[in-house]
């Protein structure tokens, strides 16, 4: 079975709420797919729906070519983790393990094997109800690897994480791409997913809004702007306006450049022996341009802060 | 567009049935305390 996602045409009305719109997209195998839109947006929905736990009023969700619910071992084509909160408090992180993996026919080897890679080793015998927000996100993602799955989707996964927990989440799904497996993973916070995602399908009022790969996005986004960290600003304006550059100034040694490429700002610079700490795309523009796209389909807004107002 | 290896699984085959459920279903019961079970906060 290939390791696919293909969501077609997708709509479900919740009551007078339009969820999905029309929501068409693939997820691939090798690559980290990053789901990302504003609260409100339909992506748990649209993941309840790949999971048949909501049925959609048209399109449809396939696994592989086929529909979730009629796969006869579906932990090990897909693993899952949509809410970290849904486990039994008083159960171990181990059994609570252990009678997911008994249900496919998995042993307890298989459960120490997803534990050590999702970092729980040390706290595998406590409570799942004592665990963190964070911890519960470990113990779902060791949950949703019990079946060695072709495909992973997760819903959030950074939510709760501290800082490290963050970083190594990024290292982990990009380490489940590279071993060919398909990830599929939301998030409300284009940052959370920039360093971590190949692919971005970034949606909202139920529709896709863009679907193209994190470097396209950040070529669009940045239109080939470089920003150029150096403490010899001046020196560097210089240079580049002779090489045919313009430039904005953001910070006090930090400059934006544009109609000139990474390779020729750097060239120019080193030709000049101006010196220079960072050459680098303007990544800045990636969120910048998620917040444009999604500047209709934010459901929520909180009312402009008026200091002096108490909240 | 560059080809991708596909995933290929080196765990066990999972297996399903009556025997895996009536496993799954006593490990639930068994693992939760007994003060749980009864209600008892």
């Amino acid at each position: 079975m290939e390791a696919t996602i293909d969501v077609t045409g997708l709509r479900k009305r919740f009551g007078p709420t339009l969820a999905l719109d029309g929501m068409t997209f693939s997820v691939r195998p090798g690559q980290v797919t990053g789901f990302v839109g504003p609260n409100g947006a339909g992506k748990s929905t649209t993941m309840r729906v790949i999971l048949g736990l909501d049925a959609a009023d048209e399109g449809t969700a396939l696994i592989g070519g086929r529909p979730y619910q009629t796969l006869r071992h579906p932990l090990s084509h897909l693993g899952s983790l949509l809410d970290a909160a849904a486990l039994q408090p008083s159960r171990s992180a181990r059994n609570h393990l252990l009678w997911l993996a008994h249900s496919q026919g998995l042993g307890s080897g298989r459960v120490d094997e997803v534990v050590a890679v999702a970092g729980l080793q040390s706290a595998i015998r406590r409570r799942a109800g004592g665990f963190s927000l964070g911890m519960r996100q470990r113990l779902g993602i060791a949950a949703a690897l019990l079946g060695d799955p072709p495909i992973l989707m997760m819903d959030e996964p950074f939510n709760g994480m501290d800082p490290e927990g963050i970083v190594w989440m990024r290292g982990f799904l990009r380490a489940l791409a590279a071993e060919g497996r398909a990830v599929f993973v939301s998030s409300h916070l284009m940052s959370e997913l920039e360093d971590a995602a190949d692919h971005l399908v970034v949606i909202g009022h139920g529709q896709v809004i863009a679907d193209a790969s994190v470097r396209d996005m950040i070529a669009a986004a940045s239109d080939d702007r470089v920003e150029l960290r150096t403490a010899a600003r001046s020196e560097a304006m210089t240079v580049l306006a002779h090489a045919g550059a313009r430039m904005a100034t953001t910070g006090p040694d930090l400059l934006i450049i544009s109609g000139l490429s990474t390779a020729r700002t750097v060239a120019a610079l080193t030709e000049s022996r101006v010196p220079f700490a960072e050459v680098s795309a303007h990544r800045a523009a990636l969120e910048e341009a998620y917040m444009e796209l999604t500047r209709d389909a934010v459901e929520f807004r909180a009312a402009p802060a008026t200091p002096g107002v108490a909240p | 567009m560059t080809a991708v290896t596909p995933y290929r699984s080196t765990a066990r085959e999972a297996r399903d049935g009556f025997g895996q459920l009536l496993h799954a279903e006593w490990t639930k019961l068994l693992s939760i305390p007994a003060t749980c079970a009864r209600g008892v906060p």
